[in-house]
């Protein structure tokens, strides 16, 4: 990776580095914007999961979110909010997936602010809160499958191969 | 006491016990390196003396909480990152240099913080990076998330 960083007189990448793991993801998301190098280096996993390292364990709570849920609809506010300035008002617009899709859903689980939901055709979507996105993941159940039995849902993430993975469970109607 | 000297030619005596708040120092002085003036030639005398009133200060840091003076330390810091960008940078050089952890987390802390809301351009400009992406590039990836490049919050001003 070729780093125009480098050509900064005052400040080395590694410095750039620490600094830049500090800020919250929309800044972050701007300034991908800023060079070639800056857009390379926040793009890249190894910043991504140092970001996430610094933001989880930020003492002051700054980056952590409550996922609220009401009407079929998720909000979130930030916990330093809710306990140091509970009457304060929080909008934000998250890019709630399912809403677009005009379907109830319920929320399997979430890790490190990745969201993991499933909407009523068993329909699995993961949803980024932090940078608005979210994706359709393939389903492997099969029509079969959902005539038979009904799923259950579980969604995790896997430290030892650093991998997020979801667990489909069927009951069989049958079995009650 | 330990003697440190900058890059300057100017000697500053500091306590052990604070001095070994720096990683290097404190390895330094295990190793028996550190009989006579520990030469620092990537750090002035004016960034010297604002590191060594860190130091001072956050002697014995654990006791801190022990003794109530959390606030007081609290506010120092507080106090303490209240000063130039270009001076910022130097603390953070420093800071990296001699390896004090905690200064460290400060500085860069408030380096973050101080760029947060900065527009694009105003950050170029406090780094002196050139840009180098073309207009297309640079609209494809607003187009993305247009909304981290949107809100009251953001700030074009430089310092």
């Amino acid at each position: 990776m070729e780093h125009s960083i480098l050509k900064i007189p005052t400040l080395p990448l590694e410095l750039i580095i620490e600094i830049l793991s500090r800020l919250p993801v929309k800044s972050l998301l701007k300034f991908t914007c800023v060079s070639k190098s800056w857009l390379d280096l926040i793009s890249s996993p190894e910043f991504i999961k140092s970001q996430l390292e610094l933001s989880a364990n930020n003492k002051y709570n700054t980056h952590q979110r409550l996922k609220l849920y009401y009407r079929n609809e998720y909000s979130f506010r930030s916990l330093r909010s809710l306990l140091y300035e509970p009457d304060k008002e929080e909008a934000s617009d998250s890019n709630y997936p399912i809403k677009k899709l005009k379907s109830s859903s319920y929320s399997m689980g979430s890790v490190n602010g990745l969201i993991c939901l499933v909407d009523e055709s068993d329909d699995l979507y993961l949803w980024n809160q932090s940078i608005r996105k979210y994706r359709k993941l393939p389903n492997s159940r099969t029509n079969t499958m959902m005539l038979i039995s009904h799923s259950v849902y579980s969604f995790g993430y896997d430290k030892f191969h650093d991998n997020y993975c979801w667990v489909m469970g069927l009951c069989p109607f049958l079995c009650g | 006491m330990v003697k440190l000297k900058s890059n300057d030619d100017k000697e500053f005596e500091v306590e052990e016990a604070a001095v070994i708040q720096s990683e290097m120092i404190k390895n330094m002085i295990e190793d028996g390196c550190a009989t006579s003036v520990i030469p620092l030639p990537n750090i002035d005398s004016k960034t010297l003396i604002k590191v060594i009133e860190y130091l001072n200060k956050h002697i014995n840091m654990g006791k801190a909480a022990e003794t109530g003076e959390e606030d007081d330390l609290k506010e120092f810091d507080e106090q303490f990152v209240n000063m130039g960008w270009e001076e910022l940078f130097d603390v953070i050089m420093a800071a990296n240099y001699l390896n004090i952890h905690e200064l460290m987390e400060l500085c860069c802390q408030s380096a973050a913080d101080r760029l947060k809301n900065k527009s694009v351009r105003a950050v170029r400009e406090m780094l002196k990076i050139t840009n180098d992406l073309t207009e297309e590039e640079e609209q494809e990836i607003i187009n993305d998330a247009p909304w981290a490049f949107e809100g009251p919050e953001i700030d074009d001003t430089v310092n």
